[in-house]
């Protein structure tokens, strides 16, 4: 607040001494005396602050001005102390006024030093000016400040705000002030100085901050803003030197993109999607002073939605489509609108939005789709249209492939795919037929064609997918109906003796119409795959030495396959029929008339080695849409069928030992890739076994190695497959003698192989595995599930530490194949390994209950790898330890009755159980089904529920002291399925593909005649007398004519009977 | 050990939907006995074996400042304290049920039929840490499924057992059942060795419908060939082997006869069952139940068994299935025994081979562990309780076998199971012929049945 002070000013004369030319005037307005003419001076009086200029006038009577010398006081010109005059007449006082602040001013014209005027004028001090404080800003209490400025006279006061602060003059330019601020103070005061009387005046103001009173205020106070906006904030902050803020969304510096965000300018973006609650508020906080801040309160709405394109721009009346809708200020809630139907909307993001729905009948046409934002600030888009046709007006049917050649009877897959309908069905027809026909061909619910037998003259056929939905919607494939050039790759066996055989020929190009020749004479063929041929056939004594096997393809097309020999031997050493019949049933999926005559005529061991040098019956690769299922097929195809018989029942007990299941590897390429690794190394060495099978990524999943991570802190090493190699692939879990009986302590206990220590190590040794990586993707650290080859190492996610496991110490360091190695290393050379492998081997192939002694020379087989004339000298050798197994005396035991030991023999699996049963029937067969039989017996081939396979190695029979795997799946549930399974077998079919040929039984003759034939192939001619009578008395309740109705009877009772049930 | 996959049922029950009728018209197999059977003194038990080792800490959690505990060594594993399913007793809730067991939940709170034992398991005696450190007197092959799976099922923890306890309880209680038509023990998952025993036998099948020959008709010839099948499964060949076959199946082909004769009038239930595989056991045994009298059994034993329990990866999405599965089929079970008005005669338990790591696996599972917790849900259960000695939730703690959280049990299967028998009515003097190391126990009874 401005203080005024009033100055009085009087007109005085003053009478001034002055020099001696200098009359004094001799009185105010008018100088003169007596006899002078005088001069008038304006203003005649004046008040002058200090350094103020006055322009005085001196004018004479007439008014006219003329050159005036001008004094103050009498002295001409003036002086510093009383002030100057220019000789214009303008006066310039002192900066002080002189003690005597009364000043005279005079005027002499220069012509006429008489004529004289005079003014008077006061003297004030100057105005203050207070240019700057020093310090600018004070502490709340005492402070003292310097303030700078000009013009301050002696006892000039300075003020803050209206309260005098103690001053002390230093200079005319600068004063010192001490005064003690106040809580109130606070804030922004206003410094001035205040200059005493004579012309008492006040400086204009300089601020001071008193601290703790800074003050922020942010404008505007509310405000709204749509998603996407923006709005300019601004603050104002007093009480602060630094005016500068930081600005903030609801607490969050700077803000986020859910609440918006905002700038350092005060601008504020809203968020791109309303967030709940949907206000905010946004504040500016002091930098000087961030307990002082200011908020203002955004309330955000929806953004005005804009469709910039929408895809597809085509829909179909009545079928579900999903539409994608591009554009802007999309939020959760928008909602995609079909003309006035409201669709099922996902936000995707502010700029897309996914709509489904199934447009009616009635929006056929032009239809325009627009987005609804919610509330708040609900609000529509522009439309942008969409074309909707009618129903199933724009179905596209594609097959594929579009063209394919076959010969007779072989199989094409075809897969029809259907857009543009919900029905996404196709009817399958052949040459317009559906479904086709003998003539034509048949397709299948599934696309699958099959070529005619008799293709001549047909050329080709158009294999049609027709639309479900509308018929007037297909596409076709053409199959050119030619037989190929067939060519063979193996015959297996490649050796026969003389008499009746049955050979497996290998290579590509079979049809259905393929024949065969062996040195010129017709072979009967069965044809299998395009692959596979089995062939039946008999070998005269004149035939010794090498025969030629030609296939031939009829026309059209068609021709003549290379030539593969066969040899035909007299060597060996024959064995009976009995013999021989059990000796099958334990090397392979089961005797049949053919094989029998064979191991009659050229004997065990030249079986063995035929069968060691067999080609591998190969597993197809799995085609699109292919399932566990049809790995099941294919297993049971090429068990009836494929020639190296003993590679793939040993193949088999590996499958049930080193157990994966389907139930959770539901990967046809997976079980398929484990299924030939089983097979490869099944007649190879055992520890090829451990290593290929721990590293198919099918075992990696079931028992977890795949991915297993060294363990961070707080976890540890997956344990599965550690401890599940040990207990049932290897090592089992006690200590064994070198006959599989357990090691006993002194107190007569088992002693364990290994502790939980162990379990711990091996699982950190297995650590760093993954899948390999899928084709045409980027390798990675945790591979996406793929199957198609084995795991492979990540070392950065191994545990190489050192490992302590059974004993031996693998070294820290290690990569995960060393580690990996190391640890099969130790496991496959512990001593329980031989035994361990021996028993299970013979429970699976032979007999339940093998001895002690039995089991130790198989043992020794495998552990020195040798075998009479078998084996490569290597441990683990599995054609060894195998050929030890069917060729020891307690196999052969029971081959005439003389021998029989009445504990020998085992249940036979399911598995095993259809597999011999096709057979020994000359199956014809796509093996579809089959599987379901043996689920049916609960052995649901590959889908064993655990690890610990359908039944376990030791299951002792209720009520008895014997040992019995398979009884573990036989109770009154499945022994009634076995009986019902004969049923079928005998009365019914297997499956819809499936014929079995009874013409042998039924042409053996009389019901005797039927009954020896049966028991020849089926009980190696060991049928009780009191069974035989049995069963002939109920064949004789049957019409005599009825020869196939006795021949049924006859099979189910056989079958049925548990003298069949059990191999012995 | 072995269990159908759904698929198998599917297929069976078509097969022997088409037999059922052929055989049902044999007088020959017409056995069925009219004796009018009084059922007042009907009791059962009913098994529901978790195959694979339940890992049971995360199906009873405890609630209270113990949780902190059990957070930090399940870690990754850990379900959230908000989640779990409170118990109520006396007013006050320190533990809580895995949050997919809501049925369980309202028979411990509110019928008060549910009982749980915390920390059983196979123990030849009282076992400290430091024994089991010293291998004193342990259960052969702790921690591997087959060898703990046949010790919970016969009580014989060392060797391989030839007989269950189920079996000899059947066996012992065989003066209820003298008026019996059928097997005292019914399998709905294969015959494992629970059911067998000394000379009790168990009869097998699956849900959904009675198995039975197909193929047969009343034709001379068809006659006379079901007639030498039945002379074929009682001819003695001296082989070891078919004689063995031969009485399993002679069992099959005589009691197949009776159970269908016996069901063919029986209602259908009214209660709805889950459609799981465990949910369609259940209700087959419930099934049964209703026919109690026409089979002139008063006592009887039920097993059944759900698999997928061994969650060495992957484990909070599939115990969220796996204990739903439990809890909703436990629970239709009661309800269809309240239907039959035998709630109270009825009394269903769980069994695990074990429980599994408190600490986590480097899959996102656990591993094998020994003591766990188990279930008693019935009519005649003293529930809303839990009995033993819930472990100490600590890795190397004072329950820990070792470091890794496999917990010693603090009660012994002995006890558990003994405490079912004597329900059953198998005296005390012929406990110890069962189980073999409960005389190691102080207490023979927990209690938990009235």
């Amino acid at each position: 607040m401005n203080r005024s002070a009033l100055v009085t000013l009087t007109a005085l004369v003053l009478l001034l001494g002055g020099c001696a030319q200098a009359i004094l005037p001799s009185g105010p307005g008018a100088a003169g005396g007596p006899g002078l003419t005088a001069l008038t001076v304006t203003p005649p009086s004046a008040s002058i602050p200090g350094v103020a200029q006055q322009q005085f006038t001196a004018k004479t009577g007439d008014g006219s001005k003329p050159s005036v010398i001008w004094s103050i006081n009498g002295i001409a010109g003036g002086n510093a102390s009383i002030g100057t005059i220019a000789a214009n007449g303008m006066y310039t006082a002192p900066e002080f006024p002189p003690t005597a602040n009364s000043i005279t001013i005079s005027a002499a014209e220069t012509s006429n030093s008489k004529m004289l005027g005079n003014a008077s004028a006061t003297l004030n001090n100057p105005v203050p000016q207070l240019t700057s404080l020093m310090p600018l800003s004070v502490n709340q209490g005492p402070f003292t400040l310097t303030l700078s400025g000009l013009h301050f006279a002696q006892g000039a006061v300075a003020y803050m705000g209206n309260v005098a602060l103690a001053t002390t003059y230093v200079s005319s330019t600068q004063l010192m002030a001490a005064g003690t601020a106040t809580q109130a103070q606070a804030g922004t005061q206003i410094i001035t100085v205040h200059n005493p009387d004579p012309g008492a005046s006040n400086s204009a103001g300089v601020n001071l901050i008193v601290k703790g009173g800074v003050a922020v205020l942010v404008a505007p106070a509310t405000a709204m803003v749509r998603t996407g906006n923006t709005q300019a904030f601004t603050a104002m902050v007093t009480g602060a030197l630094d005016p500068s803020v930081t600005w903030s969304v609801n607490g969050e510096a700077g803000g986020d993109s859910t609440i918006g965000t905002v700038a350092a300018n005060g601008t504020y973006t809203a968020p791109q999607v309303l967030p709940t609650p949907n206000t905010v508020t946004v504040t500016a906080t002091s930098v000087e002073d961030p307990t002082k801040s200011s908020s203002a309160t955004v309330t955000l709405e929806n953004a005005t939605p804009v469709i910039t394109s929408v895809t597809p721009t085509t829909l179909t009346a009545n079928m579900a489509f999903e539409l994608t809708v591009n554009g802007t200020g999309f939020t959760p809630g928008s909602i995609v609108n079909l003309g006035t139907v409201a669709l099922s909307t996902t936000f995707i993001a502010p700029t897309q939005l996914i709509a489904v729905g199934t447009p009616a009948l009635a929006q056929v046409g032009t239809v325009p789709v627009t987005v609804v934002n919610p509330n708040p600030g609900g609000s529509t888009s522009a439309p942008v249209n969409v074309q909707v046709v009618g129903p199933n007006s724009n179905i596209t049917v594609t097959i594929s492939p579009k063209t394919a050649t076959l010969g007779a009877g072989n199989v094409q897959q075809f897969v029809a795919t259907v857009t543009g309908s919900i029905d996404l069905s196709v009817t399958w027809s052949v040459n317009g037929v559906s479904f086709g026909n003998s003539t034509v061909g048949m397709i299948d619910y599934s696309g699958n064609y099959t070529a005619p037998n008799n293709i001549v003259g047909l050329g080709s056929v158009t294999v049609t997918a027709t639309s479900n939905a509308n018929s007037a919607k297909s596409d076709s494939a053409t199959v050119t109906l030619t037989n190929p050039v067939p060519t063979l790759s193996s015959i297996t066996p490649s050796t026969v003796g003389l008499g009746s055989f049955q050979i497996t020929l290998n290579g590509t190009g079979f049809v259905s119409t393929s024949t065969a020749t062996f040195g010129g004479q017709p072979l009967q063929v069965t044809y299998v795959t395009p692959t596979m041929i089995t062939a039946i056939g008999s070998a005269l004594n004149t035939q010794v030495g090498t025969v030629p096997i030609i296939l031939t393809n009829p026309a059209p097309g068609g021709g003549t396959s290379n030539s593969v020999n066969v040899t035909v031997t007299t060597a060996g050493t024959p064995e009976s029929s009995a013999a021989a019949v059990r000796f099958l049933e334990e090397a392979s999926f089961g005797p049949d008339a053919e094989n029998v005559n064979q191991v009659t005529e050229i004997g065990f061991d030249k079986y063995l080695q035929n069968q060691f040098a067999s080609a591998v019956t190969p597993y197809p690769n799995p085609r699109t849409n292919d399932s566990i299922n049809n790995v099941q097929q294919s297993f049971f195809l090429n068990a009836i069928a494929g020639g190296d018989q003993l590679r793939m029942r040993a193949g088999f007990a590996l499958n049930e030992l080193w157990v994966v299941s389907a139930n959770t590897v539901n990967d046809p390429l997976g079980y398929t890739n484990y299924l030939r690794a089983l097979d490869k190394d099944a007649l190879g060495n055992y520890l090829d076994v451990m290593t290929d099978v721990t590293l198919t990524p099918a075992m990696g999943t079931f028992l977890n190695m795949v991915n297993n991570d060294a363990p961070p802190p707080g976890e540890h090493a997956n344990e599965n497959y550690a401890r599940e190699i040990m207990q049932l692939f290897t090592l089992g879990l006690n200590q064994l003698n070198p006959d599989g009986s357990p090691v006993l302590d002194t107190s007569g206990n088992p002693i364990p192989t290994y502790a939980q220590s162990d379990v711990m190590d091996l699982g950190r040794a297995f650590t760093g595995w993954t899948y390999p990586v899928t084709p045409g993707k980027l390798s990675q650290n945790h591979n996406p599930q793929y199957y198609g080859g084995p795991m492979v190492a990540v070392e950065s996610l191994h545990d190489s530490g050192q490992k302590t496991i059974l004993g031996q110490t693998i070294p820290a360091g290690q990569s995960a194949e060393q580690d990996l190695a190391s640890a099969l290393g130790i496991i496959f050379n512990h001593p329980n390994v031989g035994p361990f492998v021996a028993k299970q081997m013979i429970e699976h192939l032979v007999t339940s209950n093998p001895s002690p002694a039995y089991v130790q020379r198989v043992a020794t087989a495998f552990n020195t790898g040798t075998f009479n004339s078998y084996g490569s000298g290597k441990r683990g050798d599995m054609q060894a330890m195998i050929a030890a197994i069917l060729l020891d005396p307690e196999a052969r035991r029971g081959d005439n009755l003389a021998t029989v030991v009445v504990t020998d023999g085992k249940l036979r699996e399911p598995v095993v159980l259809i597999a011999s049963i096709a057979r020994a029937f000359h199956a014809k067969t796509d093996a579809s089904g089959l599987s379901n039989w043996s689920a049916n017996m609960s052995q649901d081939l590959f889908n064993a529920s655990t690890v610990f396979n359908f039944f376990p190695p030791v299951n002792p029979i209720a009520g008895t002291a014997l040992n019995g795997p398979e009884f573990a799946i036989f109770d009154t549930n499945t022994s009634l399925a076995r009986m019902n399974f004969i049923n079928a077998t005998a009365y019914q079919a297997l499956g819809q593909f499936t014929t079995l040929d009874f013409s042998s039984v039924i042409a053996a003759g009389t019901t005797d005649q039927m009954v020896a034939w049966l028991d020849a192939l089926f009980l190696h001619s060991s049928t009780p007398t009191q069974m035989k009578q049995t069963i002939l008395t109920a064949l004789a309740a049957l019409d005599p004519a009825d020869t196939t109705g006795q021949a049924r009877a006859a099979i189910y009772l056989y079958l049925s009977s548990s003298m069949y049930q059990t191999q012995h | 050990m072995t269990r159908h996959t759904r698929r198998d049922l599917l297929r069976l029950a078509c097969c022997s939907a088409a037999g059922a009728g052929l055989v049902g018209g044999l007088s020959k197999f017409g056995l069925v006995s009219a004796l009018a059977q009084g059922t007042t003194d009907y009791k059962a038990l009913v098994c529901i074996f978790m195959f694979g080792g339940n890992d049971s800490n995360n199906m009873l959690v405890p609630t209270d400042s113990r949780y902190t505990q059990y957070l930090q060594a399940r870690s990754v594993l850990a379900l959230p304290q908000s989640q779990l399913l409170p118990l109520q007793i006396n007013g006050q809730s320190i533990y809580g049920l895995h949050p997919n067991m809501p049925e369980m939940q309202a028979f411990f709170n509110n019928q008060k039929s549910l009982a749980i034992v915390a920390n059983v398991g196979t123990l030849v005696q009282p076992t400290t840490q430091a024994a089991y450190r010293a291998f004193q007197n342990l259960p052969e092959n702790l921690f591997s499924h087959s060898d703990q799976q046949d010790q919970w099922q016969s009580a014989q923890l060392a060797g391989t057992p030839v007989s269950g306890w189920a079996g000899k309880i059947a066996d012992n209680v065989q003066t209820f059942n003298a008026s019996a038509q059928f097997p005292p023990i019914l399998s709905i998952s294969g015959s494992p060795v629970f059911c067998t025993g000394i000379s009790t036998r168990p009869f097998s099948m699956d849900p959904g419908q009675a198995p039975g020959l197909v193929g047969f008709d009343s034709s001379a010839a068809s006659q006379a060939r079901y007639a030498a099948t039945q002379q074929l499964l009682t001819f003695d060949s001296g082989l070891s082997m078919v004689q063995a076959a031969n009485a399993v199946t002679g069992q099959a082909v005589k009691f197949a006869q009776v159970l269908s004769d016996a069901l063919k009038n029986i209602p259908p239930l009214q209660t709805q069952f889950p459609g799981s595989y465990l949910g369609q056991q259940l209700q087959q045994i419930a099934q049964v139940i209703s026919a109690r009298s026409a089979l002139g059994v008063q006592r009887q034993i039920f097993f059944c068994a759900v698999g997928g329990f061994d969650t060495h990866a992957d484990q909070l999405p599939q115990q969220v299935q796996l204990l739903s599965d439990v809890s909703k089929s436990m629970s239709s079970f009661y309800q269809a025994t309240q239907e039959l008005g035998v709630a109270n005669q009825v009394t269903q338990f769980t069994l695990s081979e074990f429980s599994r790591t408190l600490e986590p696996g480097s899959s996102g599972g656990s591993d094998h562990a020994w003591g766990g917790h188990q279930f008693i849900l019935g009519g005649a259960v003293k529930g809303n309780a839990i009995y033993g000695q819930f472990p100490t939730l600590v890795l190397g703690g004072p329950n820990d076998a070792d470091q890794n959280g496999r917990f010693i049990p603090t009660t012994a299967l002995d006890q558990y199971a003994t405490t079912l028998a004597t329900w059953f009515g198998v005296s005390a003097a012929n406990l110890p012929s069962i189980f073999p190391n409960l005389v190691n126990f102080s207490t023979s009874n927990l209690g938990f049945l009235g």
